[in-house]
């Protein structure tokens, strides 16, 4: 025989727990994409640490190395002569100042130049190459030294870092500033996951208000939508894992995929166990709910009015 | 003593997955409807925007 349980929400509490729960489990998953996407426009020493990765630049020298020595089959020098010049300290700061820029994009003032990697003393080093001296004639020494070699390995330099058409991405982005207030929105984005948090634990609050006369099943309906935004945030992780957009990049922009990959991983992981956390309290707050609707079964079944 | 026998009811442990599926369902059929239609534009805006 069913016991009946005296003191639990009515139908209308009910369905407004249902609705609630809905719109908690939507704000909470929401919430749980804002931290990340937040971090990824504002958070700079994210990119950096992407950018500066070991991994990435012994990568990136190494495809310079190949592009200038192809460059010196066209034009002859020696490649060590062009090389020297490039050091791992300079394409560290390179890919710093690569970062610096498109991340200001979102500032005040932005600087719409784009970068470019520029080698002083090149020019000299290169006339002065034996093997550029007996390939070159001496009257346009200067010309090809300037216009078709150092011109090249810089573009060389600037294009590995960052293979991206740089000139008209900053003619589009002055297009759309001119049109947006970048900075003044970029002010807010800082505050908006911690506003959609805010609302959910409004909505957690509305909850328990209406749940008010047994607190154990405001706690299922909050334990169910935490779950459920949780198992939302990871199968969303699962199709951002299975589109693999890195490897779609691979084929023809290898380090770009790294440093894609490298930034998927930094993000995915904080986000990963941010879905497990809210699975895991979830399935807590449903099993202290169980917990107690079953020690109030057992005591109105035993004649008590414990809880009642 | 009587031992009272209590009624677990399981099923609200499947609760979170209850509650995830309109979510999930709403996410696929967006994915299905637009995917197809933003794919192409991605193409084109990945090939003017990267120098191959």
């Amino acid at each position: 025989m069913k016991t009946r349980i005296p003191g639990m929400p009515g139908p209308a509490a009910h369905i407004l727990c249902v609705i609630a729960c809905l719109a908690l489990t939507v704000l909470l998953t929401l919430t749980g994409i804002a931290f990340p996407a937040v971090r990824l426009l504002t958070d700079q020493a994210l990119h950096l640490s992407v950018a500066q990765q070991d991994a990435v630049v012994d990568a990136q020298y190494a495809r310079i190395g190949e592009k200038v020595d192809a460059l010196s089959q066209q034009y002859p020098f020696e490649p060590k002569t062009a090389m020297d010049f490039i050091t791992r300290d300079s394409l560290l700061d390179f890919n710093a100042q690569v970062v610096r820029w498109w991340m200001g994009f979102l500032q005040a003032d932005p600087a719409l130049n784009a970068p470019g990697y520029e080698i002083s003393g090149l020019l000299d080093a290169v006339k002065a190459d034996e093997t550029f001296r007996a390939g070159v004639p001496q009257t346009s020494w200067t010309a090809t030294a300037r216009d078709k070699v150092v011109k090249n390995v810089e573009d060389i330099v600037t294009q590995t870092v960052a293979p991206l058409r740089l000139s008209l991405i900053s003619l589009a982005v002055a297009s759309l500033l001119s049109k947006v207030d970048a900075p003044a929105l970029a002010g807010y984005l800082p505050y908006v996951p911690w506003a959609l948090l805010a609302v959910c634990l409004l909505l957690m609050g509305l909850m328990a208000l209406l749940t008010h006369k047994r607190m154990g099943k405001g706690l299922l309906y909050i334990g169910a939508a935490c779950g459920a935004s949780g198992l939302c945030l990871g199968a969303l992780l699962g199709v951002t894992a299975w589109l693999n957009l890195p490897g779609y990049l691979a084929a023809s922009w290898p380090l770009l995929a790294m440093q894609l990959r490298l930034l998927l991983q930094g993000l995915a992981l904080p986000t990963g166990l941010t879905a497990l956390a809210l699975l895991v309290l979830g399935l807590a707050l449903i099993g202290v709910h169980q917990h107690q609707m079953n020690r109030l079964r057992q005591s109105v079944a035993e004649g008590n009015s414990y809880g009642a | 003593m009587k031992k009272v026998k209590t009624v677990r009811r399981p099923l609200y442990w499947l609760l979170p997955l209850l509650f995830a599926l309109p979510l999930l369902a709403g996410g696929a059929y967006a994915a299905y409807c637009y995917v197809p239609k933003i794919k192409p534009l991605l193409e084109v805006a990945l090939k003017v925007v990267l120098i191959p």
